[in-house]
Order: C-alpha cells, then structure tokens, then sequence
C-alpha cells in the first residue's frame, strides 16, 4: 500500500513564494529581487546577441571591439554585483543575528528516516519529547538545535526559514518563527539514504494560548486504560523501540509515541494519521515507507492491529 | 620565471587573501579579532596590488610578444583589484 | 625580437626554404610513424588513434549515464511510481552523477585534448604517447568494470559526492561505496596524467615561434584546464584514500566519535569539487572561443581578456568550494568569504560571453549547426551562470540548496558551458578525423531537439526547487504542485534523448576514421590543425608567425606539404618531435619519442585489475595485478632514455639542435616537476586534515610524541637526499667508477626507508593507534603517505641498478638518474616535514 492519492502529508504546498514569518520572509524578498536582477541581465545579453547575429550593420559595429567586452563583461557586471554582495552581506548579517537569550528551545535530531523532538526548558532539559511534529507559538522567534544521531540530515521547511544541516557531533541553531497560524510542511534536504525522499516534518503554529494549552495538557499525567491494545503493544515488542510518557513502554530506537494520537501525520510526515492509516502502518509500514527502520506486522491479525491502533489513538 | 610571476601576479595576491582570510576566520570564527586582522591583510593586498600596477605599467615592452604579456598582466592585476576588494567587503558588513 | 635561450629568432627567415626535398623523406615519415594494423592496433600509441577512442569511449559512457536520467525522469513523472525501487533509483542518482563528472565530463575534454593539441601546436604527437595510451586504457577498462557494478546491484548509492557517514561502513556495509573510492579515486590518477601531458605538451612542445601570444586560445584553456587539475584533483585523490582506509580499517578520519569529522570529507570533496566545473568549463570555453571566430569569419575579439579570464578562473575557483556548504552551519564571516569569491569568479565567465557576442557582431555568423550548439550554449550557460550568482547569495542559498533549483542550475551550467560546446566542437573538427563531414541537415535537427528538450526539461525545476522539493529523492507525494512540472520535465528529457539518438546515427552513417585522408577544413578554420596531416602529424613543422597562421599566410600548407619547414624528414630516423622554450617557442632540442607497444595497454589492465579485483575483496589477485602493474610500467620505461648515435642534428635550413637534453630544460624534468606538485598538493591536503582535526577535536590530541626521535629521522633524511645528489654529481665527473651512482642511489634511497622506519618505530612505541583517534588516523595518514614515496623510491633504486648495469646510465648527465634523484630529494623532504608537523604541532 502507497500513501494513496489525497494523501500528500500536511502543510503543503510550501513555496517559499508563500512564507510565514520574517525569517523566510526577508529571503522571499531577496529571491524576488535576485530573480528581477537574472531576467534584466539575461535580457540584456539576448539583446547583445540578436543584434550581433540581427541587428542594423551601424548597431554591430558598435557592439564589435573590446569595448563591448569592458562594458558588458566587466564594468555592468562588476556594478550589479557590487550591490548584489552588499544587500546579501548585511541580509546574512541580520538573519543571522542572536535572537533572545529567552526564547523557547527545542531540540530536533534526525534520525534515519525521522525526526526526534525534545522541547526543552530554560535550562535546556527536556520537558517533553515528540516525533515528527513541532508545534509553536506563533509571533515568536523559536530557536531549533539541530543536531543528527547517524547520518547528515538537513531541516527544512520552506516557508519559515532557510535550511540547515544536521551534523553528527556537531549543534546547529536555526531560529524559525511564524507569524500566522497554520500547518507547514517541510522534508529533509540532505540525501540520507534509503527513504530520504519520504522524511517528511510537519510544523503547526498556534496562537500563543492555545499553543500553552497543548503544551499544558501534556503535561498533566494521562489515565492509562489497561486494555487489550496496551498488552498487544508490549506482547508484540512495540516497547522495545518505542516509548510512551507514564508506561513502561520506554524503547528510544524509534520515535516516542506518547502524543502519536494528536499527530497530523504518519511515518514522518508523509500520511494522514487516522485509522485506517495507523492500522495500515503498524501492519505493513514497509510496503509505504521501503527500508524504514520498523519491521512490517503481517502475522498480526486485522482485530489485534485495530486494538493497538485504538490504544495509540488514545495517546493524545 | 619573472614572466610567469608577472603574468599571474593579480591573481596571486587575490590566492594569498583569500587563504589569509579563510585561516583566520577558521581560527577566530566571527569575532571582531577576525574583522581587524582581515582588515589589516586586506589593506595589505590592496596596497600589494596598486604597487603590481604601477610597477607593471612602468616597464616597458621590448616586442610584441612582451606586450601581449604585459596587457594580460595589467588585466590580471586589473579584475584581481575587483576581487580583492569584494573579499574585503565580509569583515566590513557580514 | 629578444631571446629567451640564445636561439637567433633570425634564423627563421630561412623558411620556407628553396628547393625540392630529396625523394623518399615521406615515405620514411609514413614508414615510421605508421599504426599497427589489425588486433596490434591496441598497441598503439599514435595521438589520433588513442585520441579517438578516448572520445569515443567518453562519448560512450555519455550516452549510458543519459539513459540512467531518461529512467530516472520516468520514476519522477508521476508521484509514487514504482518502476525503479528505492534502492535501484539511489544507485541510479549516484551512477548518472559519477559517470557524467568522472567518465565522461573530465575524460572527454582530456581525450579531445590528446587528439587536438598536438595538431593545433604542429607537434608530431605529445611528449609522452605511452603514457596517453596508459591513461586512457586503464579509464576504458576501469571506467567499463565500475560502469558494470550496476548491473549487478552493487553500485555505489551514496550520491556522487559520497558524504560520510552515510557512506561510512556503519551505514554502507556492502561493497557499493568501496566500488566508488576505489573505481573513482583510480580514474583520478589517469586523470592526472593526462594533466601531465598537456601541461608539457603545451609549453614545450608547440611550432617554433608560437609565442605565448601567438598560441591558440583552446591550448591556453588546456593549459589552465590541465594546471587545475593538478591542484584540484590531489584533493579527492586523498579523501578517497582517508574515506577508504576508515571504511577497511576503521581509522576515524571522519567519525566525530572518536575525534573525526564528516565535514572535513566535504571541504576535502569540494576543494576539488568546485573547481571541477571549470576544470569542465574552461576546455569547453577555449573550444568555441577556437569555433566561433571561424564560424563568424573573423578574429576573436578580446583574446587577450579571455586569457585573463581563463587564467583568473584558475586562480578564484579555488576560493568558491565553500559555497556548497553555506548549510552546514560554518561560521558567518567564513561563509561570507565564500559568497565574495563565488561573484568573483563569475566576472571571467562574462568576459568569455561578451567576447564571443562581439566576436559575432564584427563577423558575419554562418547559421551551420556548429554555430547553433556554440548559440545554444551561450545562452543557456547565461541562465546557468545568474541563477549561479543567485546562489551565491548566501541567505538564497539556505533555500535554494539541495533543491531541484540547484538541479537545474548545474544542468545549465554544464549542458550549456559543456554539452552543447562539446557537440558544436564534434560537428566542427570531426571532418579532421573522418573522410566525411556530419549531415548539417540532421545535425540542425539534432540541435533544435536538444535545445527545446534542455529548456523543457530543466528550466521547469527551477520552480519545483522553491516549491520545496529537495533533490535526490527516489519518489513525491502527490498533492504538493509538483506533479504537472514534473510531467513536462520527462517529456523534455525523452526529446534530448531523441536529439542523441539522432547524433548516433549521423555518426554510423557519416563518420569514418582516417588519420590522412580526411574531409579536410570544412569551416575554413586559421589554425594549424587544419594544415594537411598524416599519421605523423604535419609534413614539416611550420614557423609561426602569427594566431591565424592559415588566414595570414595562403602559402602556407602547400609549403608545410612540401616540407619547407622544420623536420621536413627524420633525422635520427625515430619518431621524434622539436622540443621549445615555454614563452618564446624557440627551438630547444630534438626530442626522440617511443613507438607502439603493449606494456602501456597490459600496465592498464593490471592497474585496473588491482583496484577493482581489491573491491571484490579477493586480495591476492589483486596484489597480484599489482605486481604486474609495475612489471609493466618499468618494462615499457625500459626502452625509453636512450641516446642515439648523432649528437646533433639537422632539423631543417641547417639549424642543428641536440638529440638529448638533460636537467632543468627536458621535458622530462618538467613531467616530473608536475607530478611532484601533484604528489605536494596530496601532502598539503592531508596536513590540512591533520590541523583541521585538531582544530575541530583538540581534546582527542591526547597522545605525546617523542620529539627526541627528529634526532634519528631528520639526519637519516638529510643522508637520502644528500646521497642522491651526491650520485647526480659524480655521474658528471670524469673519474667516477661505473658502479659509483648507481650505489651512491641505492644508499640513498636506504636512507629514506631508514628515515620512514624509525618515524613509524617511534610512533608505534608512543602508544598511539591509527584507531585511536582523529590524531592517530591523520598522523599514520601522513606516515602512509611517505611510506608510499618511499616504496617508489625503492623501485627507483632497483632501476636505476639495473639500468646502471646495463651502461644505460651515461655520463655526464643521464635522465633516468636525474629524474629519481629528483623524486628522492623531494620524498626526504616530505618525510622530514611529516616528521616535524607531526611532533612539533601543536605543542610549539
């Protein structure tokens, strides 16, 4: 089973013509400019050319001798450019800037093929972990520590920043910040191996209140139903790699599923997560995900998966 | 020898700035240390360059072959000029 | 007219001489510089034979990395196909950029180099025919085997630019990635020796007269192309090799763990990976700055700011190689340097383009299919080269890169600074080489389909890059935009494929290989390739007076015909060609040059056995090969350096020159030098690794060196290199027994392995493992590296012994014993200066 065809995984499309915060902002706007300054020059040498090869015998012996040479390929360019470099320099200077020293954290790992989120506290602790999913307040500068746990990833969602890597041994900072609520989709952009090309990250920006509602609510302990689907998540080895908050379900391997049903996506942001699809991946994620890291379930019977499903459904 | 320094000299000094630079924003990263110094070696290949120019623009050809080599390098010195400056603009406003 | 080594420029206006030459010279030319015939043919070592497999083999590998994107595109024409798999499409990415870079790109601007440069510089062959022969069957073979990998699953898929981890044995355990760093790392070296060839062929092998002004633009961009190399290429030589001995021997060059990097892969990777394009370029750019003033009739406009721009190119491509990883998170004010180079390096290019614009404007343009291709070109590398300066903008960048816009942007760069030049220059000089021209009817079609189908494919991804659609992916989802613009891009891919397709049958149906009988200058090209040629290039070598020497002299290639030039005959009766002086082409000596034989093409196959049968892993054979290799290499050695019995020689109007050059004007010294730099640039990139290691990872120095231990090496050092000098001075004098230098070699070359083994004796006592750490993998990396130069110098010793007891060795001077005293000096160097970075740094 493929994702199928309305499944795209949310926050998508995301030009980075559309995007939302002054982080990608800025960068739309220099692309704008940059894309004006390509088609004007291009312009120009079609010009050049057509009345090389066209043009009025007085216009080509004009445009014949060094002269063209020096103005053209030396002068007008040098000029262009100059600016180019400065508007670029000082726009690099200004993203780059330290944003508060008290803006919120959180920490994201890429992993083959997802992403570990740990939202962390002032001191830099995590106080809540995740997958696959980050949400933010929106209106505010939010500073992401990437940082890899195998291979070279990189972090990208279009529409609230430029990319960055994630390196192995190394932390980078990316600040990102939405200035209107919505969902928006991101992939990784550094070839990972395997299924790179489904890796997807989805980011949700809320308004602050209710962002400090969700937060909240997660914090406060969860009454855990003892039921067949919590057995079946222990008997069939799901602990093993996955953890869920308040169980003994404490594997680290794979992504933490103690909010998966509140998640707006599957396998790493590439399917809707309702309950056909949660059934679907726990089953056969190999048939939808080829060479992820989790086995395929086919001995397990459809009303077991169904149980399992209905128990992380739970896991708000 | 002295033909082939000449004939590349813009070129060289642009090369030993750009490694300057790149040696010494590795080590100091982006630090004001890193603006003074890079400043400083900027000024120098700046300087390096004017005296490439004027000393090149002083001797005089004895054939064509010489001028030809002479012409190439004064433009070597020339866009070299253009670039060193550019590669001095970073520690000014990056 | 000033002279630059005492030879009387007046002395070439006895040419054209008066008067028949004597019957029977040609036909000794044709007797001796004639190919085998028949299955010996693969011994030959003629550059128009070896020239044109080398571009038909290039050639070849274009087509077959073609069809690898024509599947790729059918993958991505819809979201969610699975007509390739995950794994098979990873593998396919890797192969189309690996073959269309290392097998094709680079081997094909080397190829038409070889089969070029010797008729546009009036040389007989290049100054080491053996050695093309060698560099190009160790590519054909290599290249084929590493080709075949895919085949059976077992091609690399870590992307062509290999970065670690991922390609590290923890995440690549198979042999996929060794058959990359083996395969890959192996075409380098025949890479380089190609690059040796040029650079000598073009400054010492040109026409008499052709002074650095005079010499054609597409040897100037050959020249720079081929120095580029040298500098460049040691980078990836290196890389590979460190990448290799971490994934046999779990050295962590590049493991963070234990004191690595990854990132110190990727500025090893782009310090040779940047310049690449331009070393791709620059061929290209001389080949339509030689096409396009023919094409237009007139003179190239600006030849000399297109030297510059040719030669500034070579300086600022190094500088740009950061500007691939403006993401990794380096440093603000470094990255910024990058971004200052990256517009540097783009005003050349616009040099190049208004000069060729101008050139149109003064000429009247022929609109035959070598101009349309040398069109297209143009303007599609004008798109390539702004949205080149768009990413050079840093913040872009952060979006753009590892998008389909940046797939776009390189197949802009090279279809259009590269792809189109290349067929443009195909259509051009392939009359030289076959009997019959191309079709311009079919090659018209040919252009228009590849055009069309260029735009159509990639100047939609463009907009799918900053929609959000990262590169190399086997598969999208639907519902993100992407489907319709990548709908449009297959079809666009199937039409370039069709416009090849076309090429390859007016290629079955028009070309037919002759090296004398051939169409001749359809275009009516000024240059000296276009002069009347046989296997032994021109009749006589003319005297140049001038860039266009067909234009301004009309006489001229019926007075060459006649040999009224330099070498109308053989005068040893050897192949033999005139060496000149690098800025003023005077005339230097008579430089004597080997035949046709089979050691370079066996040399080839046992190279190419040794690295690809090592992936295998079946190690014997492989050493096996080794040995064979260098049997090989020193057989065919064997017969070359030899004096013949005249002293001097008549090479025309009574100008006499040597038949024998030694020391620091032979060409075999400059070959040498060259390759010295090449072996030097692996050092520098490897000391690089060492004190960026420590830069990344200090508190993983933690093993002390014993410095009292420079005692004993850096004497032991001082001994070798001494002793070899000593062996170069007593050849000269006049007392010396006949086994004098040969010793004097040998114990210098004692020394050296002396010097190596007590470096390596005190490391080991010291505790430190290359498995230790980032310091222990770079310090016995460095120690490898010696220890290399050290194994060549006891071959040396063992040849040199050899051929002094033979009497090859003669007195006064002899190359042999120069050129390995030579390598000997610059090995103690190297060793002594490993031995003092390694113990002094950074406790100075």
């Amino acid at each position: 089973m493929q994702p199928a065809a309305a499944n795209t995984g949310p926050g998508w499309p995301a030009s980075i013509f559309d995007p939302a915060g002054p982080y990608a902002g800025s960068i739309t706007t220099l692309s704008w400019l940059l894309l004006a300054m390509a088609a004007g020059v291009f312009l120009v040498v079609l010009v050049a050319l057509w009345v090389a090869l066209f043009g009025k015998h007085r216009l080509q012996k004009r445009l014949g001798g060094t002269r063209t040479i020096w103005i053209g390929g030396i002068i007008f360019p040098v000029i262009v450019l100059s600016g180019l470099l400065v508007y670029g320099l000082s726009l690099t200077r200004n993203l780059a800037e330290p944003v508060p020293a008290n803006a919120m954290r959180v920490r994201i790992t890429g992993e083959m093929w997802w992403w570990r989120v740990a939202y962390l506290d002032a001191r830099g602790q995590p106080v809540n972990i995740d997958a696959n999913e980050l949400h933010i307040p929106v209106g505010q500068p939010v500073v992401l520590e990437l940082e890899s746990s195998d291979v070279i990833h990189s972090f990208w969602v279009p529409q609230l920043s430029g990319k960055l890597d994630m390196i192995p041994g190394r932390r980078n900072i990316l600040p990102i910040q939405a200035d209107r609520p919505g969902t928006y989709g991101g992939q990784c952009a550094e070839y990972c191996g395997g299924p790179h090309a489904l890796m997807g990250f989805v980011v949700i920006a809320h308004e602050p209140a209710q962002y400090h509602a969700i937060m909240a609510a997660r914090r406060t302990p969860r009454q855990q139903v003892a039921g067949r689907g919590e057995q079946l998540f222990r008997s069939t080895g799901c602990a093993a790699c996955h953890r869920i908050a308040g169980t003994d379900a404490n594997g680290i391997a794979g992504p933490d599923l103690s909010h998966v049903g509140s998640r707006s996506s599957l396998g790493a942001g590439i399917l809707p997560n309702n309950r056909g699809t949660l059934i679907g991946w726990i089953g056969d994620s190999q048939s939808i995900k080829p060479g992820n890291r989790m086995p395929a379930y086919k001995m397990l019977p459809a009303q077991d998966l169904a149980a399992i499903a209905t128990y992380l459904e739970a896991q708000k | 020898m002295r033909g082939w320094t000449f004939l590349l000299a813009g070129p060289i000094v642009w090369t030993v700035q750009f490694f300057a630079l790149y040696g010494i924003a590795s080590i100091f990263l982006t630090s004001t240390t890193t603006r003074v110094l890079a400043g400083l070696v900027s000024l120098a290949c700046l300087a390096a360059i004017a005296w490439l120019f004027v000393h090149v623009r002083r001797s005089q050809p004895v054939d064509d072959p010489d001028a030809w080599m002479h012409r190439v390098s004064l433009l070597g010195i020339g866009v070299s000029a253009v670039a060193v400056f550019w590669q001095s603009l970073p520690a000014l406003i990056a | 007219m000033k002279s630059e080594t005492g030879f009387d420029p007046a002395l070439y206006d006895r040419f054209p001489t008066e008067g028949e030459r004597p019957e029977g010279e040609l036909e000794e030319l044709e007797r001796i510089w004639c190919a085998p015939k028949g299955w010996q043919l693969l011994a030959a070592v003629n550059n128009n034979y070896v020239g044109t497999f080398y571009v038909g083999t290039a050639f070849l590998f274009f087509v077959l990395a073609g069809i690898l994107a024509l599947v790729m595109r059918v993958q991505l024409a819809l979201p969610l196909q699975g007509i390739l798999p995950q794994e098979t499409y990873n593998q396919f990415f890797t192969m189309h950029g690996t073959v269309m870079m290392f097998l094709f790109a680079v081997p094909m601007m080397e190829a038409l180099g070889v089969l070029l440069l010797p008729q546009m510089l009036a040389a007989r062959d290049l100054p080491f025919p053996r050695l093309s022969a060698y560099a190009f069957w160790a590519y054909f073979f290599g290249g084929l085997c590493f080709f075949a990998s895919i085949f059976f699953g077992l091609a690399p898929n870590g992307g062509w630019f290999m970065y670690p981890p991922l390609t590290g044995m923890a995440y690549s355990p198979g042999i996929n990635a060794d058959f990359w760093l083996l395969g890959i790392g192996f075409i380098e070296i025949s890479a380089i020796a190609g690059a040796i060839e040029i650079i000598v062929g073009v400054l010492r092998t040109r026409a008499p007269g052709m002074t650095l002004d005079k010499m054609p633009i597409y040897a100037w961009a050959m020249l720079v192309f081929a120095a580029m190399i040298v500098v460049g290429f040691p980078s990836i030589i290196l890389g590979t090799l460190l990448l290799e001995l971490e994934r046999a021997f779990a050295w962590p060059f590049f493991d963070p763990t234990r004191g690595g990097d990854p990132m110190l892969w990727q500025h090893l990777f782009w310090f040779f990976g940047h310049p690449e394009v331009y070393i791709i370029f620059l061929p290209a750019s001389g080949l339509v700055s030689m096409m396009v003033p023919t094409l237009a009739r007139t003179k190239l406009v600006g030849q000399n700011l297109i030297v510059m721009a040719f030669l500034a190119t070579g300086f600022i491509s190094f500088g740009v190689w950061s500007h691939h990883m403006f993401t990794t998170g380096m440093p603000r004010l470094s990255i910024a340097f990058f971004s200052a180079a990256s517009m540097a390096v783009s005003v050349p290019a616009g040099i190049q383009v208004f000069s060729w614009i101008s050139t149109f404007a003064v000429g009247k343009p022929r609109f035959n299919t070598p101009t349309l291709f040398a069109l297209g070109g143009l303007i599609t590398f004008v798109i390539g080269g702004l949205t080149g300066v768009m990413v050079a903008m840093v913040p872009f960048d952060w979006q753009a890169h590892d998008s389909y816009f940046i797939v776009a942007h390189l197949h802009y760069v090279l279809i259009g600074g590269m792809v189109f030049p290349l067929f443009a220059a195909l259509y051009y000089w392939i009359p030289m080489m076959s009997q019959r021209a191309l079709s311009e009817r079919l090659g018209k079609w040919v252009f228009w389909l590849m055009f069309v189908g260029m735009q159509v494919t990639f100047w939609p991804m463009h907009i799918l890059g900053l929609m959000g659609m990262p590169r190399r992916v086997y598969t999208y989802l639907p519902g993100r935009d992407w489907d319709t613009i990548n709908f449009i891009s297959t079809l666009g891919a199937f039409t370039i494929g069709l416009g090849v397709l076309l090429f390859v049958i007016d290629l079955a149906r028009n070309f037919r290989f002759t090296p004398d009988n051939d169409a001749g200058n359809v275009y009516g090209g000024g240059t000296l390739e276009w002069l009347p040629t046989g296997l032994y290039s021109t009749r006589s070598i003319p005297v140049v007076k001038s860039r266009e020497p067909l234009w301004d002299d009309p006489d001229l290639a019926k007075n060459v015909e006649e040999g009224r030039y330099f070498l109308p005959n053989s005068a040893t009766g050897l192949r033999e060609t005139i060496v000149t002086s690098p800025l003023r082409a005077e005339p230097q000596y008579l430089q004597i040059m080997p035949g046709p034989s089979v050691w370079p093409l066996l040399a080839a196959i046992f190279t190419a056995g040794f690295f690809i049968i090592m992936t295998i892993q079946a190690y014997k054979f492989s050493f096996a090969c080794g040995i064979l290799a260098i049997v090989c290499v020193l057989r065919w050695l064997w017969d070359t350096d030899r004096l013949v019995k005249e002293e001097t020689v008549d090479v025309g109007a009574g100008i006499r020159l040597p038949t024998y050059c030694t020391g620091p004007s032979s060409h075999g010294w400059w070959a040498t030098m060259v390759l010295l730099t090449v072996v030097f640039m692996i050092f520098v990139m490897a000391m690089f690794s060492f004190v960026y290691l420590y830069g990344v990872h200090p508190r993983f120095w933690t093993a002390a060196a014993d410095k009292w231990s420079l005692l004993a090496i850096l004497p032991a050092y001082a001994a070798a290199a001494g002793l070899a000098l000593l062996s170069r001075h007593m050849l000269a004098r006049e007392k010396t027994e006949h086994w004098t230098p040969g010793v004097l070699f040998v114990l210098a070359v004692c020394a050296l392995v002396a010097g190596i083994g007590i470096d390596f004796w005190s490391w080991l006592r010291s505790g430190l493992l290359p498995t230790t750490s980032g310091q222990g993998a770079t310090v016995y990396g460095l120690l490898s590296l010696e220890s290399i130069l050290v194994f060549i110098a006891v071959l040396m010793a063992g040849y040199i012994s050899a051929r002094n007891g033979r009497a090859l060795i003669v007195r006064p001077r002899n190359n042999s014993l120069d050129l390995c005293v030579l390598f000997t000096v610059y090995a103690a160097l190297e060793g002594a200066v490993t031995a003092i970075l390694t113990r002094l740094f950074p406790w100075v």
